[in-house]
């Protein structure tokens, strides 16, 4: 305390820090043993051969990734993904800004529709997903039915290799859809209304006017934002797999994070399926720097 | 319609939302080339009348009439008039240049010229484009900043939005302009500049103004008429010049001129004398007999310690000052008249030697005295200096 | 447009014509055609959206028999309510399923927030060494998602003898660098002289970080939590990897727990089992649907 009294700020600067530990201690473990640890684990795992089959590991170096490169089922998984993640990303994101425009637009039950849209996605996506098992079966499901009553023919959305990614996707672009749409909201409500009074004084007619010349280019940011985040999620696809196809019929519904379960958790092969998740991480990665980029151009005003 | 028929005409307009009255019929005409204010305190109703002139809100009652044509339920786009936002509502992705150019976009492009990605490609918009961009160039010299044309609102100053946003009303030569507080996000130095540009924008262009603002000075420096509202009604339309020294309501008195007018209650005894106090001020107020007024004094039209002879009627009243504000080219004397009825006097700065706690003489013509009637009107009339026979002459120093 | 004059008297008995007109449309208000059209695209929208819970509800009424041949009529000719339900919850241990759902939502959540609100204001308020060391490793914490490192995080599991407890659900997620980085940039926000009188009145760092701080942000620390019950709740890669045992099983894993039980296509239990596990988030959010919108959309991510 004498020195304390030596040098006032030192003391207090000394004592802030202590201070500063002592409250960032508990996050400082958890962070090392949750994350640091981990990453650098799979980065390491991913130059082995571990398997839990087989006590015997050895470093192969990056032979896991040059056989991933030539791997049938993580090729397919990779196309499956990028397949899921073009038709959920913009028909969601298309459906969202519509809907958020024609909330906003009007002022009759916009609390409904709000809630009726985001329902899906707070909803359980496991247990939803088995309702959309019900509704797309190809003989008692009513979306079948209704086909029929039309003069279609019935579709085996979740059963039929061909179109068991598309099946995927609409349950995909279900839940999303709101998503986007809130977000769209959040965009919409963020826009000055004098904007709309000038555009209208500048004779902006019509809403087609309107849109194209102030909600469109202002919502510019936001659109490229909720387009990443969109994409992110899709990237992360897997209860619905999980839940209804487990990859199949015959590989045709592999989608990456559902391969990598399969690898580690399934066949137990760590090695490989690490350097799968390491492959995961970098395209999270670039779709987060895309995202981050975006984000900074959110503000227009200095 | 007669050649010098008006360019804007108001008629008992009448606007409110639910039971909550905004406007209780307005009426105004204003001439083509005219520079008119609107003044008056937040919620007075200026900002919904000048929308409602715009055609961003509608009227619930009354018509408007721009040019003889009647506008009452002509949609905003369709009825050629300018606007200055209060926040200038630049659109933040386009650059001076582009914000410029859409008023002439929107009504010279054709649809399919104006539609997104493709519209450039559409046959004729070449020509057009040049003619838009000549006038643009036109105004931005004009107003002095071509050099911002290319950059984007967030690089400019609040006075460069300012005056981009002013090119984007001009370019289009509109009937009027609406301008809504357009100074209120300048630094006090730039808004009194700025008041000067705009008044000589106005003789250069000769275009009708309307103009709304909660500050007096502004309006009453600025415009060749002022309307003062209050609570949904105009109380006044005249020239800053009227305004100022010959308003028809107390209202109209307190809201206009700094420092703020005195007003003085004064009783009106059984010969028809108002008193201050004791001290008989003006006489001839019969019909009033019992009754308290509110006199107003502007701060400049009173004079102290003063021997000299004055034209016509004066009041003399006894005046004890208390401090003085000292302003450089002039001071403010605070002080009391009779009764502790404290007042303010604007004199010269010379006034700085008189010591707190002196003895003066308050001298003032009669015909300065604004003598209003309890509902707050004004009473117009001679008034003559009153002598009391009791007291004798007024007190001089 | 047609306008009325209607003539009145005014008081001085002079004959004032007023004319009344047809209140022109501001141009941001909608025409009864665009109304009605944004209605119906919106109902449209709406019932698509909606259609699955209505027919998982009215599935979970009917009779097995009935699910093969009743086509689409949503309303059951034979209520086989009881027989549905009393399925749901007795092939599996559903109420103990949706209470550890409960409890290790709850758990979650709340160590995320006790961990993460100390650590937050530091970084925002406090000066120390090796703070920009922790944000950089933050930061990777926001790019790196759970799934990427499970292969680790199961391994050591299995090693420290984890896997089918609580504990294995609960202790991955304790740390949430997302909630971190969203409480420092509202901590940065609270005045300093709010902090400097805490100061000044004698509370230590600590106190100050859950008597000052923790008050004012408070509303961001409910949409976490609103969005973190909604992450977790949902989330079965997870508790899939780990999990084993009906009694340990969090809602999601003991649908498909109960899915693998039944096998078969009865689908009336089946509806009634995704009913009971949908039906609390579901609840929830109807009763809270401000903060649940408002939670979600501020930080902006989910799953």
């Amino acid at each position: 305390m004498s020195e304390a009294a030596k040098s006032p700020s030192i003391a207090f600067d000394a004592m802030r820090e202590r201070a500063a530990w002592w409250l960032v201690a508990p996050s400082v473990v958890l962070i090392v043993v949750l994350l640091v640890i981990p990453t650098l684990a799979i980065i390491g795992l991913s130059l082995t051969d571990l398997d839990l089959g087989n006590p015997d590991w050895n470093f192969i170096g990056v032979q896991n990734y040059v056989d991933l490169a030539s791997d049938r089922t993580f090729r397919i998984s990779i196309r499956n993904t990028a397949l899921y993640v073009a038709i959920v990303t913009p028909v969601s994101v298309t459906l969202g800004l519509g809907a958020a425009i024609l909330i906003e637009a009007g002022t009759e039950l916009r609390g409904f529709f709000r809630s009726a849209y985001f329902l899906p996605v707070v909803s359980l996506i496991v247990a939803m997903a088995t309702v959309w098992q019900y509704l797309m079966h190809p003989t008692i499901g009513p979306i079948n039915l209704l086909l029929n009553l039309v003069g279609l023919p019935s579709v085996n959305f979740l059963g039929s290799s061909d179109v068991v990614i598309y099946g995927l996707a609409i349950i995909g672009i279900w839940q999303a859809t709101g998503f986007a749409m809130v977000l769209f909201l959040a965009g919409l409500s963020a826009i000055d209304p004098q904007l709309y009074q000038a555009a209208e004084i500048d004779g902006a007619k019509s809403w087609w006017d309107r849109f194209w010349l102030v909600t469109w280019p202002i919502l510019a940011p936001t659109t490229l934002f909720v387009t990443t985040l969109t994409m992110i999620n899709a990237v992360k696809v897997f209860e619905t797999v999980t839940t209804l196809t487990q990859g199949g019929p015959s590989k045709s519904s592999e989608v990456l994070l559902w391969t990598i379960y399969e690898e580690g958790f399934i066949y137990l092969h760590l090695g490989s399926a690490s350097a799968m998740a390491v492959v995961f991480i970098a395209v999270l990665l670039v779709l987060i720097i895309i995202q981050t980029r975006t984000l900074d151009k959110r503000v227009h005003y200095g | 319609m007669a050649a010098n028929s008006p360019q804007l005409t108001l008629s008992e307009i009448k606007k409110g939302y639910g039971s909550n009255q905004i406007l209780k019929g307005v009426s105004l005409e204003i001439a083509k080339g005219e520079f008119i204010a609107l003044v008056g305190a937040s919620g007075c109703g200026k900002s919904t009348l000048l929308r409602i002139i715009a055609g961003l809100d509608a009227a619930d009652e009354g018509e408007i009439r721009i040019a003889g044509r009647d506008v009452s339920s002509t949609r905003a786009a369709d009825r050629d008039l300018a606007m200055v936002f209060q926040s200038y509502a630049l659109y933040p992705y386009l650059t001076a240049r582009q914000n410029m150019m859409v008023p002439l976009a929107m009504r010279r492009y054709s649809l399919w010229q104006r539609l997104p990605f493709i519209g450039g490609l559409m046959p004729g918009r070449k020509a057009i484009a040049g003619e838009i961009a000549a006038k643009v160039n036109e105004v931005a010299d004009g107003l002095k900043i071509a050099q911002l044309l290319d950059r984007k609102p967030a690089a400019m100053s609040g006075g460069q939005r300012q005056r981009v946003a002013l090119g984007r009303a001009i370019v289009r030569e509109p009937q009027a302009f609406l301008m809504d507080e357009p100074l209120s996000n300048l630094d006090a130095a730039l808004r009194v500049h700025t008041r000067t540009e705009i008044v000589d924008l106005h003789r250069r262009l000769g275009a009708t103004t309307i103009y709304v603002t909660h500050d007096q000075e502004e309006a009453l420096s600025m415009a060749d008429r002022v309307a003062v509202m209050k609570d949904g009604r105009i109380l006044q339309v005249a020239s800053p010049r009227t305004i100022y020294a010959d308003p028809d309501h107390i209202d109209v008195a307190a809201f206009i001129g700094t420092p703020a007018i005195n007003l003085i209650e004064v009783q009106v005894d059984g010969d028809g004398i108002a008193r201050i106090g004791n001290v008989p001020v003006i006489s001839g107020l019969q019909e009033w007999r019992g009754q308290r007024l509110m006199i107003g004094l502007r701060p400049d039209h009173a004079e102290l310690n003063d021997t000299g002879e004055r034209v016509g009627p004066h009041v003399r009243l006894p005046f004890t000052l208390s401090r003085l504000e000292f302003l450089g080219a002039e001071a403010i004397a605070h002080g009391t008249i009779a009764s502790g009825v404290q007042i303010r006097v604007r004199t010269g700065s010379s006034f700085a030697e008189v010591s707190a706690g002196r003895e003066l003489t308050l001298l003032i013509a009669v015909h300065h005295l604004l003598v209003f009637a309890p509902d707050g009107t004004r009473i117009r009339r001679q008034f003559a200096e009153a002598r009391d026979a009791t007291q004798g002459v007024p007190v001089h120093v | 447009m047609s306008t009325m004059i209607s003539a009145t008297q005014d008081s001085a008995g002079v004959a004032v014509v007023v004319r009344k007109r047809p209140r022109a449309a501001r141009f941001d208000e909608l025409s009864t055609t665009a109304r009605v059209l944004r209605l119906v695209v919106l109902f449209i929208g709406a019932a698509i959206l909606l259609l699955p819970y209505a027919w998982m509800l009215s599935t979970s009424f009917k009779a097995q028999s009935e699910v093969f041949s009743s086509g689409l009529s949503l309303i059951p000719q034979h209520w086989a309510i009881v027989a549905n339900y009393t399925k749901a919850f007795t092939r599996v241990p559903m109420v103990q399923i949706l209470l550890n759902g409960v409890f290790v939502c709850l758990a979650i959540s709340t160590f995320q927030i006790l961990f993460a609100l100390p650590a937050a204001y530091a970084l925002a308020r406090l000066k120390f060494r090796g703070r920009d060391l922790l944000f950089g490793c933050i930061i990777l914490g926001l790019l790196v998602p759970i799934h990427a490192v499970s292969i680790p995080l199961y391994a050591a599991s299995r090693w420290l003898n984890l896997l089918n407890t609580y504990a294995v659900l609960i202790v991955p997620f304790t740390l949430s660098v997302f909630a971190i980085f969203q409480f420092r940039q509202v901590i940065k926000t609270i005045p300093d002289d709010l902090i400097q009188a805490a100061r000044m009145d004698g509370m230590s760092e600590m106190a100050i970080c859950w008597r000052v701080v923790l008050p004012n942000a408070w509303p961001a620390a409910t949409s976490f939590a609103i969005f973190s019950v909604v992450a977790h709740w949902n989330d079965v890669y997870w508790p899939q990897i780990v999990i084993s045992q009906n009694r340990l099983a969090t809602p999601p894993l003991g649908l498909l727990f109960f899915r693998a039980a039944e096998a078969g296509d009865d689908y009336g239990a089946l509806m009634a089992a995704t009913v009971a596990v949908s039906a609390p988030l579901v609840i929830f959010f109807l009763f809270a649907q401000k903060a649940f919108i408002e939670g979600v959309t501020s930080t902006g991510l989910k799953g």
